[in-house]
């Protein structure tokens, strides 16, 4: 029992980084607009996202460094202060993406605007953040968040005929009207919505909170592997659905309302009440991640006390960072900010930072001093490299594409 | 309570072991003995020795002794930030001599340092007048 309750940290993180809102919006706007031509890119950044937690959560138990501390140790303080400003404005905006996230799923619940439910969301995340166990965190947000499942029944309702399907995913064609740099933007995002940074963050100093060691490494493994690919059948089931029902009606998703639609449409009322759970498990749950992982990475670069397994009062710093980040990122939501777009462009920010934070870990990943004998073998150390320059080449392109299609217009 | 892992062995200093400055010391985290992150190594302060080679003598640590290694604008913008920020004396880094580092590893262990009251004054003034008044602030969530 132990053991199963031991992989809900992976499940959390898989359900609350990998089903937050950025993939709740990319996996349905994607699929309604380009159908199944992008499933491709998704199945690359499930893939990438396992090479690099598993590579970060095996630094943080083998040398107990978190992946921030890493950065700047291997970057020097220099490009690491760069690179801590992008993350953790990245990781600010996503904040602020999932607070909206969790006021939309209350206000399609009780039509009462979603405005009128950040202060409390904020509050209550604040709460859970400063009061709860780190393991009951993880236990209730991440099985909660396990009713997206939901998507997959649905999209198995919606019995949808499969060798079309294979076709379409395996040839992928642009949808008529769509440019090539629209595709390969969106195909970009969608990327970056697999491959969060703040994912990592949260996942190597989860395992530090968890207080990890060389003994625990099976556990992280099962974590990233059982995890991280269920988050990601999940996406594709999201996108799969917006690709049945939404793509042929030619519907636009520009609301979180749209994202629920398929399941709605196949499922009814019933479908609909396990997405609005699922959707509040899972933003909540990330806007927890994400407002810790502000405080992570700003402690881990200056070295101070961080974790909530401390007492606030012993990592007060880290504590007073986790609440501006809160109040700044629910400020963002009350100026009325479209949520939709936020959660677009803090996915293209997150995919020009990437490399600088994927890139020291897979360095330390090699180095014996740090490792002993649990460096990175040959198959780690081929896919670390061949996504170190997929990383490299998404992030390069990601800013031209977005001036270039005037973000995906 | 341990809340972090602790230091692991075999990284104990080992007297002729041969270090680089830049690549064991400088940024490295420095950890209390029972694994808890005190500071980073923010700079490193150099004296001469008897024959006039430098020997590091003391690890400095805190905002002001990081920005001048930022150079630009990060640092002048930081070294602003940290002098109005700061409780003490602007002028004064706060350090941890060489003896008090007890291994050199993943991370640097020191002994456990006696209170000083230099060590983090942004740290005691953030706990005394923010963190410490709110209910609860005394409890470790876990």
């Amino acid at each position: 029992m132990k053991r199963v309750l031991a992989v809900t940290l992976g499940i959390l993180t898989a359900i609350g980084g990998f089903v937050d809102i950025g993939d709740l919006v990319a996996s349905s706007l994607v699929g309604a607009r380009f159908g199944f031509a992008l499933v491709w890119v998704l199945l690359l950044g499930v893939v990438g996202i396992c090479v690099y937690a598993e590579m970060a959560g095996r630094v943080a138990a083998v040398s107990g460094r978190p992946t921030f501390d890493i950065v700047r140790e291997r970057l020097g303080p220099r490009v690491a202060f760069a690179n801590l400003t992008g993350s953790f404005l990245v990781t600010l905006l996503t904040l602020a993406a999932e607070l909206a996230g969790v006021g939309l799923a209350l206000e399609l619940l009780s039509s009462v605007s979603y405005l009128l439910w950040i202060p409390a969301v904020t509050f209550a995340v604040w709460v859970v953040i400063w009061r709860t166990k780190f393991e009951t965190m993880e236990r209730i947000f991440g099985l909660a968040g396990l009713s997206l499942i939901v998507f997959i029944v649905a999209v198995l309702h919606l019995d949808p005929r499969w060798g079309d399907m294979w076709q379409q995913v395996t040839h992928p064609q642009l949808p008529a009207g769509e440019g090539l740099p629209t595709y390969l933007y969106y195909g970009i995002a969608l990327f970056a919505s697999a491959m969060t940074p703040y994912e990592v963050f949260f996942f190597s100093s989860g395992g530090i909170e968890e207080r990890w060691s060389r003994k625990d490494l099976i556990n992280e493994r099962v974590n990233v592997f059982l995890g991280f690919p269920l988050g990601g059948l999940l996406a594709l089931s999201i996108m799969t659905g917006a690709a049945l029902v939404l793509h042929p009606e030619g519907i636009a998703v520009d609301h979180l309302s749209q994202v629920a639609l398929p399941v709605v449409v196949s499922l009814g009322k019933v479908g609909f009440a396990f997405v609005l759970l699922g959707v509040f498990a899972a933003t909540f749950g990330a806007a927890l991640e994400t407002a810790l992982s502000c405080g992570y990475t700003v402690a881990q670069y200056f070295g101070w006390t961080w974790g909530k397994t401390h007492a606030p009062r012993a990592a007060a710093r880290f504590h007073l960072v986790v609440i501006v980040s809160l109040l700044v990122g629910s400020m963002l939501v009350l100026t009325g900010i479209d949520p939709i777009k936020v959660t677009e462009y803090s996915l293209v920010f997150a995919a020009v930072a990437l490399p600088l934070t994927y890139l020291p870990i897979l360095v330390v990943a090699n180095d014996r001093e740090y490792m002993g004998e649990a460096v990175n073998g040959r198959l780690a150390n081929s896919l670390g490299v061949l996504y170190l320059l997929i990383i490299l080449v998404a992030s390069l392109a990601a800013l031209p594409l977005m001036f270039a299609t005037k973000a995906g217009l | 309570m341990p809340q972090h892992p602790p230091p692991r062995p075999g990284d104990e200093r080992t007297p002729g072991r041969a270090y680089s400055a830049r690549f064991h010391l400088l940024d490295r985290q420095i950890v209390t003995e029972d694994g808890t992150p005190l500071a980073k190594a923010d700079d490193l302060e150099l004296i001469p020795d008897s024959d006039g080679s430098l020997v590091v003598s003391a690890v400095l640590i805190g905002p002001t002794a990081l920005a001048p290694r930022l150079r630009g604008r990060p640092a002048r913008l930081l070294n602003a930030l940290a002098r109005r920020l700061t409780t003490g004396p602007t002028d004064h880094h706060a350090r941890i001599a060489m003896g008090h580092i007890i291994r050199i590893g993943a991370a640097l262990t020191a002994t456990t340092p006696p209170v000083d009251a230099t060590l983090h004054p942004l740290e005691d003034w953030i706990r005394d007048n923010v963190i410490a008044p709110l209910p609860g602030s005394g409890h470790a969530p876990g």
